[in-house]
């Protein structure tokens, strides 16, 4: 190879490495500031909760529920049970049957005893028409269920939203079960300021959680490694980085699993947009761009402890499934909203939330798959240096691990979770594999992510469900 | 400074966070056995107190400067409140008569939490609301201590005094409370003082008159909230929201209260107000005839029916909604309805028939469930 080459080969290495530098350096540093901020923000709520700073208060905000559901016959009705046992005064759940192939419908109507209504509903947003509309008044709270053409999940939730007789409503997923308190706890943060507009809640794996009517009866890390690695992570963008958004009115994501929603506000900006695979982000990053448009004064927030359990998927392909999902939703959204990006306007949000998600959420996959491209060069021009590349690594990997395991132990200790000594060290040995396998293979998944998702765009992401264990 | 010196530093912190965690589980477990213990020894000390008392003697000097000494703690506080939920399972009257002699020591406690962080200081009323401390006392220092509580930002340490403020029974601490709130800066949701309103201790028809007097010194938005007060508790106000609802000059917010007042207690002078509020005719706000269109349920009449059949065409969402609810409630039937079931509007055909299914399918529940119980 000529000198010349070489050179130009240096330079563009230098220069790579440069760019690594200053992208790993700003990683660390938010990842760091996160679980700082995190923690602290878990330590304090736990002194509140000690000293009785809470709301000894029994009627709070009525809230609609809507459960959106695509065949989900096997968990649907233990679903909506789960929902009637929650500790709070005034709500009423309203299912949304996607068009199901099974027999999702039916099994409601079975269960609770429902009866066919003429429900005229109101259209605010738009939506595919309603099939059917079953009541239920012999429940604790009211109970619906409209059957629609389908859709899609925004599609549904646009229905719910319209179906909804309360000013503030919950979006969650068919196969999810919320938390005794949770209701209670997701309200809070709408009677300490009348500004906000969302709240989002916190998402847990309820893979080998025991579950007694919305309380935990027992709690087990699961025993599928990969489920398993999953709790880590979610402990770590869930009670880490979404604090530290939420400390600057920041936060662009509320999971689809669980948050509420001030419905005004919703239908104004138009509801959810059924056009994006990530109709959760999507509105959340609307609302954003709505209230600052129209100058409305409002806040979005984070509940740490309103909590609602959702099954992870325990096979890679689901996961694989899930993700790919979840990275096209990030890109729709982003590029959707594109006009936030460096804008004055929208302050820390611009410049702080939504350079974090495009750097290192959206385009992190193609710079790591660019970076074991560059290393592949480096090393077959002999330019590596292998022993600093393998430290590098190994450092990179030991310091995501304490991070996770920090969020993780930050998690457990402040809810009064016992874990095993097993489970403990189940999470020491996992964070490591956690950090330096699957974060790779998720990137690479994320990064092929786009390869004719133009076909499964319009499709609920589908992962094996199983019964829920509620006893 | 070089790359990995910072990576270096930040694992280094990361560790330490790893070992303050650690530290954290075995701080917290130590807390609780900490606590538990001191509350034995608390119970062990109240009860010769107690003892003591029953043979007619007070709590001695020297327990009370314990009790100064050791509730400056709120982890003590904390143990005498676990200690104190015993022993008043045990024998209610005796616990009573105690904390009633030593109230001194709670009046030094006020001082003491004033001084201590938010989250410490919201903790003191939440004990003296929960031990009933002013209850049959006179106030003084400590309602002071609340009363300066409600400027905090803190929302729980608001509401926390605000609670042991209802607990108080008196009307004139409630209200000065009330004013204070009204004039702060900060936010403190609607909802959670007319709640709070509710739970107070004292004659409630004696708070809403004191109210009443001093309804004219209070801001549109707390105005509001009392109103929602007095809906909520007595039906003895109509005469001064009638005043209100009358009064055009009053802000639309406040006489949209009114309305929803009428709507739970009939008053046969606001009956023509709720008419011409429902019918509309002179261009007010939606507001007014969709909240009178809902009032009117417990207002039977033909002139009642004739409007809110002609509500059932109105272009706004909300006043066909709740003229076919006040319809339902009439008990009018099929026959009674049969012109709007004939007429031209397919939206007011709809929201009626719902109504009726609903009404239709609600009984049936109840034979069901009657039939169950039989």
């Amino acid at each position: 190879m000529t000198d010349g080459i070489m050179d130009i080969i240096k330079t563009f290495l230098d220069g790579v490495g440069v760019f690594f530098v200053i992208y790993l350096i700003g990683y660390s540093t938010f990842l760091f500031l996160a679980v700082v901020v995190g923690s602290s923000s878990l330590y304090r709520k736990r002194r509140q909760e000690k000293l009785k700073n809470t709301l000894f208060h029994d009627y709070y905000v009525p809230i609609t529920i809507v459960v959106p559901a695509y065949n989900e016959e096997v968990t649907v009705v233990e679903t909506v049970r789960s929902l009637l046992a929650l500790d709070y005064r005034s709500y009423e759940i309203i299912v949304v049957d996607d068009g199901s192939k099974d027999t999702t419908s039916q099994k409601l109507i079975e269960a609770f005893d429902m009866h066919l209504i003429r429900r005229p509903i109101r259209r605010q947003i738009e939506c595919q028409p309603e099939e059917f509309v079953y009541e239920s008044t012999a429940q604790k709270v009211p109970l619906t269920l409209i059957r629609k053409k389908n859709g899609g999940k925004a599609d549904s939730l646009n229905m719910g939203i319209n179906a909804a007789r309360y000013p503030y409503f919950i979006c969650m997923d068919a196969d999810s079960v919320l938390q005794y308190d949770s209701l209670q706890k997701i309200v809070r943060p709408v009677l300490e300021n009348d500004n906000v507009v969302a709240v989002g809640g916190t998402v847990r794996a309820s893979n080998n959680v025991q579950l007694e009517n919305g309380r935990v009866k027992h709690y087990q890390l699961p025993r599928n490694i990969l489920a398993c690695m999953q709790v880590l992570e979610y402990d770590r963008s869930f009670l880490a980085s979404r604090i530290l958004f939420d400390k600057f009115n920041g936060s662009l994501i509320i999971s689809g699993a669980f948050g509420l929603f001030k419905k005004e506000t919703v239908i104004a900006a138009g509801g959810y947009d059924h056009t994006t695979m990530g109709e959760d982000m999507e509105l959340v990053v609307k609302l954003h761009e709505y209230c600052v448009t129209n100058e409305i004064p409002y806040l979005i927030r984070y509940a740490t402890d309103a909590i609602c359990w959702t099954q992870v998927p325990e096979k890679l392909g689901d996961l694989c499934k899930q993700r790919r999902r979840w990275h096209i939703g990030l890109f729709q959204s982003m590029i959707k909203h594109r006009s936030m990006f460096f804008n004055l306007k929208y302050g820390a949000v611009s410049f702080i939330s939504y350079l974090y998600f495009l750097l290192y959420e959206l385009l992190s996959p193609f710079i790591e798959v660019f970076g074991v491209l560059t290393m592949v060069l480096a090393f077959a021009v002999d330019l590596i240096n292998v022993p600093f590349m393998i430290l590098f690594f190994l450092i990179y990997a030991i310091y995501s691990s304490v991070l996770s395991l920090t969020a993780f132990f930050a998690r457990i200790q402040t809810i009064d979770l016992k874990i095993s000594v097993s489970d403990v060290l189940k999470a020491i040995l996992l964070c490591f594999f956690e950090v330096s396998f699957l974060r790779f293979v998720l990137a690479f998944v994320r990064f092929t992510a786009f390869f004719g998702y133009r076909k499964r765009k319009m499709q609920w992401g589908r992962i094996e469900r199983k019964k829920i264990d509620l006893k | 400074m070089n790359v990995e010196t910072l990576i270096f530093a930040y694992l280094a912190i990361c560790t330490s966070m790893i070992v303050f965690n650690c530290i954290c589980i075995f701080a917290f477990q130590h807390n609780d056995t900490k606590i538990s213990k001191k509350s034995k020894e608390f119970e062990k000390k109240i009860t010769e107190q107690i003892q003591q008392m029953k043979q007619g003697k007070q709590p001695d000097d020297k327990h009370k400067a314990y009790l100064r000494k050791t509730l400056k703690k709120t982890g003590n506080l904390t143990a005498l409140d676990e200690t104190m939920e015993r022993l008043f399972e045990e024998d209610p009257d005796a616990v009573k008569q105690y904390l009633s002699a030593i109230y001194p020591v709670f009046v030094y406690l006020s001082m003491e939490y004033r001084k201590k962080d938010e989250i410490r200081a919201a903790y003191f009323p939440y004990v003296i609301k929960r031990f009933g401390i002013l209850q049959n006392t006179s106030f003084g220092i400590i309602v002071d201590t609340l009363m300066e509580l409600l400027h905090e930002p803190s929302l729980y340490c608001r509401e926390n005094a605000l609670q042991a403020i209802y607990s108080t029974g008196d009307c004139d601490c409630v209200i000065r409370a009330l004013k204070i709130i009204d004039s702060g800066e900060n936010f403190h949701h609607a909802k959670l003082l007319t709640d709070g309103l509710l739970t107070f201790t004292g004659d409630q028809e004696k708070l809403s008159e004191a109210l009443w007097e001093e309804f004219d010194h209070f801001s549109t938005q707390m105005k509001v909230t009392i109103l929602n007060y007095f809906r909520f508790s007595t039906d003895r106000r109509c005469e001064e929201v009638m005043q209100l609802l009358s009064d055009k000059s009053q802000d639309d917010e406040i006489r949209f209260s009114c309305i929803r007042y009428f709507g739970r207690y009939y008053y046969e002078p606001a009956y023509p107000y709720l008419l011409e509020f429902a019918e509309n005719t002179q261009g007010l706000r939606w507001e007014y005839s969709a909240i009178a269109s809902s009032a009117l349920a417990i207002y039977p009449s033909d002139r009642a029916t004739e409007i809110l059949k002609r509500n059932l065409n109105s272009s706004n969402w909300y006043i066909r909604f709740n003229a076919s609810s006040s319809l339902e409630e009439f008990g009018l039937s099929y026959t009674d309805l049969i012109d709007v079931f004939d007429g031209n509007d397919r939206y007011a055909r709809e929201i009626l028939q719902y109504r009726l299914d609903q009404k239709k399918a609600k009984q049936r529940e109840e034979k069901q469930r009657e039939a169950v119980n039989v």
